[in-house]
């Protein structure tokens, strides 16, 4: 540079005199610097909502350095989708910073943020000075909208999943190769590591949209944010809180949760079971590590008919409450459709036992191998304890009532899973076997046969895509072998003595004119198979077995043979009676029979107290 | 207001008096005020009186979440915003092992040093204020709101950019940025010997700043100066060069010394800089490598960063801006401590420096030495 002192120097400045300024006299001239007329076209403006897209999950009020963010419950708007609530984010734009982050966050990117800035109101002169601030306050605080989408600015659409600041992929936990995890019973899904687990833990905004979904509502974004800490113990003392059954739920929940997950909606849902397994497998003991208040004995006696998760989880929360509790069982353990139902490969029995153990420890008394109304009559319990649970599900098969269905070789799929898990089942390598329903019950039972060397066939009656059983046990059953077939209605089987042949007719499908799953449909044009098959197994739904209850009470509880009405508290028509688990759920999965057990522990609880 | 009492001293038959230079006072730089005890027209105390741009900001931090803080840190100083954003970065990611990608380490570099080009314009401002050169703050502003134009595209603020997160930058480089910026490149060089002209050649500006401040080089080591400052009084230190963070060590640009230690040579330090930068950008431009522009990092809420601590340091306008960032493994920051390079030079050595100067050289020195209040009073 030329730094020679000058004293003319300064004075060329002159010549600017009668040069364009360097101001833009807006709004008559324009910046011509962006790609686009005004201001930049990255611009963070006042914010715009997509109300019809929005779940109202919060997570933006949540990140908002501002604070400015509030979600306000709307009855204007409809909910997303059936976990989605009507609350939207309304912004104070008088702490509103403009940062940008609520967009970043957005997991349905229907927030974003627009290039218009400019806001004018005239506070109404009639009011009162009282008055007055309320209105400006109005005015500063406004739910956003479509009104500014015109002009966008700021945006972080749909789609740009690396733009977000979600991780949208899913660590799946490493599993054994369907050839290999069909040679043996053994449990093929590796629960995560301590990496694993802390990894996909990190993906939970902690928004809570899983905790409504959930049929028992776990506290389950403490649970994963404790996982995330690297504190497995804290993680089960707060699953525990509403579930004594981690582990079981962590191998085998249906979990709806995940389906509510906010970062499933652009990205894989968070594992969400596998992460409850994970804490469940790392605690040794839960007892060292369950933080909940143990009442004093109050004395009183309670009884739960049936050791299946709805009794074991009554029997658990009335024990912290006080109480005596006894649980009668038919069978010689304990567990129910747990223990005879489920498959090894999927809970093997001694993680099971773990749970079950972890809470007969507490002092529950389980009485095995006693059948109530042929050992014990139902009146006797109504007469000696002070208040009765009856959870003893569904036990009842539905059959197929087609021709041939008495023949040796056809086998209901309760009855064929008991067998399985006994190890009594018959040879059936090289067998062909027909399952027909489309449950996960058919599922066991197909991929246990699997197992055993069959060759399997599923029949269903509708299509894949509309089967009860969850979309990861039919993917995983393909992966082994499994053949499927879609819209065939059993019609007769065949064989001298015994199965030999089935039989059945491709429906056409007819849509259900109340907007359920269609509806199939047999006419004379539908086109029969028949195929090869040693054994038959239906497993295509069940009933509950009430017949130890006495008529008169059947009636007065209002049976209708499939149901068993209750309130929240599982109480019926009868004082003292409780009901709970698939009997009376409207889901008949283990974590609403787990949920229905907690609540009616507190229902027998009110009830006790009301009877002083 | 009340007045603090005048000060009389017994033995000097001068009386003394008490002059307030700020908070609100055209020759400070800031909110914030010295305290001067004057002898005539000559400075014999200084007090200086920080706390009235106190926000609390060390404290706000650890209430927040990592992320959140982005929002809050380029606050900490308005002229300079992004080195606040990268040196609190850049500790995160040490802390968390997080490997930025080059091209977000390129994207870092421009806004560093387009933010250094706009401090020093709004330095060269300061130099026509104090003087009474009133068409110098007038250019150096009007240019300086070009280069606001392009943070204003690239990052959708034009102060506060709140673009920088921890694994890189929020957004990837606009279509024709990078032939803009070129453009505004030639446009600032072109600039260059009109601000020689008008500042540093001009008889005026020359008597005004020349032998005014002087700081030898131990006193500028001794009380901790960093930055131009310390290079006008001749000591070759550059964290860009000495310890090199981002890309600095693949681009080439040299440190120029001027080494009076007068006021004037530190402004002159700053022009000379000033076209240093301008060469960095054009070598950003045309080096840049495709890629990401940043890693992915667990969520805001789920952001934990390894228990440790780190004291990251960027060259800025100024000096060394440092971060002291302390974390216990949570989803907030334990502590932060910001180093200002102000803090040194405005709070400490005011004291020494000041003394025996003549009124009207205070803000010639306060501005000459870029004294920025934010930087101790956080």
């Amino acid at each position: 540079m030329n730094s020679k002192k000058n004293g003319l120097a300064p004075i060329s400045a002159l010549k600017y005199l009668f040069k364009k300024p360097h101001t833009v006299r807006y709004p008559k001239e324009d910046l011509e610097v962006f790609s686009i007329k005004g201001i930049s076209p990255n611009y963070r403006g006042f914010h715009t909502n997509d109300l019809e897209k929005c779940i109202g999950c919060g997570n933006c009020a949540r990140v908002c350095p501002a604070s400015a963010i509030e979600m306000v419950e709307y009855d204007d708007v409809e909910p997303a989708n059936k976990f989605a609530n009507t609350m939207r984010p309304t912004i104070d734009y008088g702490r509103c910073c403009f940062c940008g982050q609520c967009v970043d966050v957005c997991p349905t990117s229907s927030l974003q943020m627009s290039r218009d800035f400019i806001h004018s109101f005239h506070p109404d002169s009639s009011l009162s000075p009282e008055e007055e601030p309320e209105s400006v306050v109005k005015d500063f605080i406004w739910r956003p909208d479509q009104k500014h989408a015109d002009n966008p600015g700021y945006l972080r659409p749909e789609g740009d999943l690396f733009g977000k600041v979600i991780d949208f992929d899913r660590n799946e936990p490493r599993k054994e190769a369907p050839s290999e995890r069909k040679l043996s019973f053994a449990k093929f899904v590796h629960t995560y590591s301590k990496e694993e687990a802390e990894k996909e833990a990190t993906r939970c905004l902690g928004c809570g949209a899983c905790v409504e979904a959930c049929p028992n509502q776990l506290h389950i974004p403490q649970y994963i944010a404790a996982i995330s800490k690297g504190d497995p113990e804290e993680s089960l003392a707060w699953i525990y809180k509403r579930n004594p059954l981690p582990l079981i739920c962590g191998e085998v929940c249906t979990h709806q949760c995940e389906e509510a997950c906010v970062v499933g909606i652009q990205g894989e849902p968070l594992a969400i079971k596998w992460l409850k397994a994970y804490s469940s497998e790392n605690v040794l003991k839960y007892q060292d590590v369950v933080e909940e208040k143990k009442m004093e004995p109050n004395g009183k006696k309670l009884v739960a008919v049936g050791a299946g998760p709805a009794s074991l989880s009554f029997g658990y929360y009335a024990k912290l409450l006080g109480y005596d509790v006894t649980i009668y069982e038919a069978e010689d353990k304990p567990g129910g459709a747990m223990m005879w139902g489920i498959p090894k490969y999927r809970l093997p029995k001694e993680e099971l036992m773990k749970d079950i153990n972890a809470i007969l420890d507490l002092g529950i008394k389980l009485k095995t191998n006693v059948k109530i109304g042929k050992d014990i009559s139902f009146d006797k319990l109504m007469k000696d304890y002070d208040a009765v649970f009856v959870g003893t599900g569904n036990s009842k098969p539905m059959t197929l009532r087609i021709v041939g269905e008495d023949l040796p070789g056809v086998m209901q799929g309760l009855t064929f899973m008991k067998l399985v898990n006994e190890e009594k089942t018959p040879e059936l390598k090289g067998k062909r076997v027909v399952v027909v329903g489309g449950g996960n019950v058919a599922m066991d039972v197909a991929r246990s046969s699997v197992r055993l060397g069959a060759d399997v066939t599923v029949v269903y009656r509708r299509r894949i895509v509309d089967m009860p059983a969850a979309l990861e046990e039919i993917e995983e059953a393909q992966e082994e072998g499994v053949k499927f077939v879609e819209t065939g209605v059993p019609l007769q089987i065949y064989g001298e003595k015994r199965t030999e042949e089935f039989e059945y007719a491709i429906a056409s499908l007819v849509p259900d004119p109340k907007g359920g799953r269609p509806r199939p449909v047999v006419n004379d044009k539908s086109p029969h198979m028949k195929i090869k098959a040693d054994y038959v197994v239906a497993a295509i739904g069940q009933h509950p077995n009430l017949d130890f209850l006495p008529e008169d009470m059947q009636k007065k509880i209002g049976f209708d043979g499939k149901h068993v009405p209750v309130d929240d508290y599982g109480r019926t028509n009868i004082d003292g009676l409780f009901f709970g688990g698939d009997l009376s759920n409207r889901r008949q999965d283990i974590i609403s029979a787990i949920g229905a057990g907690l609540r009616a522990a507190k229902g027998v609880d009110l009830y006790l107290a009301s009877q002083k | 207001m009340e007045l603090r009492p005048l000060n009389v001293s017994s033995t000097n038959k001068r009386k003394r008096y008490e002059l307030f230079i700020g908070p609100n006072h055209p020759g400070i730089s800031g909110n914030f005020s010295y305290v001067l005890e004057m002898e005539g027209h000559k400075v014999a105390d200084v007090t200086p009186d920080p706390g009235l741009l106190h926000r609390g900001f060390e404290k706000l931090m650890e209430r927040r979440l990592w992320t959140q803080n982005l929002a809050l840190v380029p606050r900490i100083c308005v002229p300079e915003p992004d080195v606040n954003e990268v040196a609190y970065c850049m500790a995160i990611e040490h802390l968390a092992g997080i490997e930025v990608p080059k091209h977000a380490q390129y994207i870092r570099v421009m806004v560093l040093e387009l933010a250094r080009i706009a401090s020093f314009l709004f330095g060269f401002g300061g130099v026509g204020g104090t003087t009474g050169l009133y068409t110098a703050p007038n250019w150096a502003i009007g240019d300086r709101d070009y280069i606001l134009d392009l943070f204003e595209w690239l990052t959708g603020g034009r102060v506060y950019h709140i673009y920088q997160y921890p694994g890189g930058v929020k957004n990837d480089i606009p279509d024709g940025w990078l032939e803009k910026l070129s453009d505004l490149l030639d446009y600032l060089e072109s600039r260059l010997p009109e601000y020689d002209n008008l500042i540093f050649r001009n008889p005026i500006i020359r008597d005004r700043l020349k032998k005014v401040g002087y700081l030898s080089a131990e006193d500028a080591i001794e009380n901790g100066i960093t930055g131009p400052n310390l290079r006008a009084s001749g000591v070759n230190w550059d964290i860009r060069k000495t310890q090199p963070y981002l890309v600095y060590d693949e681009l080439d640009f040299e440190v120029p010394i001027t080494g009076n230690g007068d006021s004037y040579a530190r402004a002159l330090q700053r022009r000379l800089e000033l076209e240093e930068s301008i060469k960095i950008l054009r070598q950003c431009i045309d080096q840049i490598p495709d890629g990401p522009y940043k890693v992915k990092i667990p969520n805001p809420f789920e952001f934990r960063v390894p228990a440790g601590s780190y004291y990251s340091k960027v060259e800025s306008s100024r000096g060394e801006f440092g971060y002291y960032v302390v974390s216990n493994g949570d989803v907030k920051p334990y502590r932060v401590y910001i180093r200002g390079p102000s803090y040194s030079s405005g709070l400490y050595y005011a004291k020494k420096a000041m003394n025996g100067m003549r009124i009207e050289d205070v803000p010639v020195w306060i501005h000459m030495m870029d004294i920025c209040p934010p930087d101790f009073d956080r």
